[in-house]
């Protein structure tokens, strides 16, 4: 072993070796560092999943965020649905869809679901684009209905539950009418505005025999 | 190796120690300085005017640069599913939700009383659409009622019942009543089967019939 003279090369060593260590100690913190604090990628294609301690969670994806509960069923979702529309659905804790707001071909439409999923209220824009709201019974037969005619009047319906219209009132510029039919479909009372112009009131039998009218 | 090679060695090593003692204090500055929470409670998204959106295990909500919240999407504080919309001051004007599993959807006036209405009932999850005054008292309502039938009725301020016109399979009906409740004109089917109209007075006694 060759002595050194120069007193200060050790101690310059030590130095080195003391200086290695802390960088050594410098470099794992950094690591560390990116480590816990890394991010999924912003603009990438993997979901954004967000849970709690319950096991709720949401998942954000390319078509939309889902909201799933301790129970891991959605029970809401926004985005583009699995037909492509754009949608917001709202799932009971059963896991049945019972409300549902959505373009269905491009036309808006909000519907609510009874437990048994039949469509049982509905709010929308027909093919006229004129709003409608529709009511339906257990069985998903029209028993109301407030929308406008082809002829673009305003009509409230009532259906019986062979969907048939009982009877509606509407009215157009001229005056407004209410017709009331039988489960035939015969008009038994007329009330309002005739297609002549004036306005009265007429009561018929089930063989459509007027049995009174005024004037 | 000769004192003064050894020299020039050590010193050549010192120089790269300070180089890389810089480069490393450099990285951990700027991982202290640009380091994200963890993304496992929460994601924040924030737009120049100070809005935000953040996305949590429950849902979405959006805040604007007031930092009030103006709509959520998710679980609501109630765990119920719903999507709600908040005016500038933060208050609830517009919200579709499951009540207890129950599908609405509610308008809200600035005062917060429900103002209109379109839900499934809690007993026969039949449909109805509600409009009530600021009171949050009913005045008009289409619906299916309890024995399913259709019916349109409108309400005075006291809540009452003043007209309405529904139907069943075999007839439709019209009833108009006065403030005390009093049926005074009824057109349409009677209970009798019978199809007709008729004006009472005050006292519900017939003044007029047809036929």
């Amino acid at each position: 072993m060759e002595h050194s003279a120069d007193p200060d090369l050790g101690a310059r060593v030590a130095r080195l070796e003391s200086s290695r260590r802390r960088d050594r100690t410098i470099v794992l913190a950094v690591a560390l560092i990116v480590l816990a604090t890394a991010q999924t990628p912003g603009p990438g294609s993997t979901p954004v999943v967000i849970r709690d301690g319950s096991g709720a969670s949401s998942t954000l994806t390319g078509k939309g965020l889902s909201v799933r509960d301790a129970a891991g069923h959605e029970r809401a979702f926004f985005g583009i649905d699995a037909d492509g529309h754009p949608s917001v659905d709202l799932t009971d804790s059963a896991g049945r869809l019972r409300q549902s707001m959505y373009l269905l071909n491009e036309s808006p439409v909000l519907r609510q679901f009874d437990g048994s999923g039949k469509r049982r209220a509905e709010l929308r824009l027909d093919a006229n684009n004129d709003g409608e709201l529709l009511l339906s019974d257990a069985n998903e037969k029209l028993r109301l209905a407030l929308f406008r005619t082809t002829g673009g009047d305003p009509e409230l319906g009532l259906y019986g539950s062979d969907e048939k219209l009982r009877a509606y009132f509407a009215t157009d510029d001229d005056s407004p009418y209410l017709v009331m039919r039988d489960a035939a479909g015969t008009t038994r009372v007329y009330a309002g505005g005739y297609k002549d112009g004036s306005i009265g009131l007429v009561i018929r039998d089930a063989s459509n025999a007027v049995l009174w009218k005024a004037p | 190796m000769s004192e003064t090679a050894l020299g020039e060695r050590v010193a050549r090593l010192e120089r790269i120690a300070r180089r890389d003692r810089v480069l490393a204090l450099g990285a951990l500055t700027l991982c202290l300085a640009t380091a994200a929470a963890p993304a496992t409670n929460q994601l924040v998204v924030t737009d120049p005017a100070g809005g935000t959106a953040t996305l949590t295990s429950t849902g979405l909500v959006v805040r604007n640069g007031a930092n009030v919240v103006r709509s959520a999407f998710g679980l609501d504080k109630d765990r119920y599913p719903s999507i709600d919309e908040y005016d500038t001051s933060g208050g609830l004007r517009q919200s579709m939700y499951l009540l207890s599993d129950r599908p609405v959807l509610r308008q809200f006036d600035k005062a917060g009383k429900r103002r209109a209405e379109m839900f499934l009932a809690s007993d026969t999850q039949n449909g109805e659409l509600v409009i009530r005054d600021a009171g949050e008292v009913t005045r008009g309502a289409v619906f299916l009622g309890s024995q399913g039938l259709p019916e349109a009725a409108f309400y005075g301020s006291d809540s009452n019942v003043r007209a309405y016109l529904a139907t069943d399979d075999t007839s439709p009906y019209l009833v108009m009543k006065d403030g005390s409740g009093v049926s005074r004109l009824t057109i349409g089917g009677y209970q009798s089967g019978a199809i007709g109209m008729e004006v009472r007075n005050a006292a519900g006694t017939a003044l007029w019939s047809k036929p």
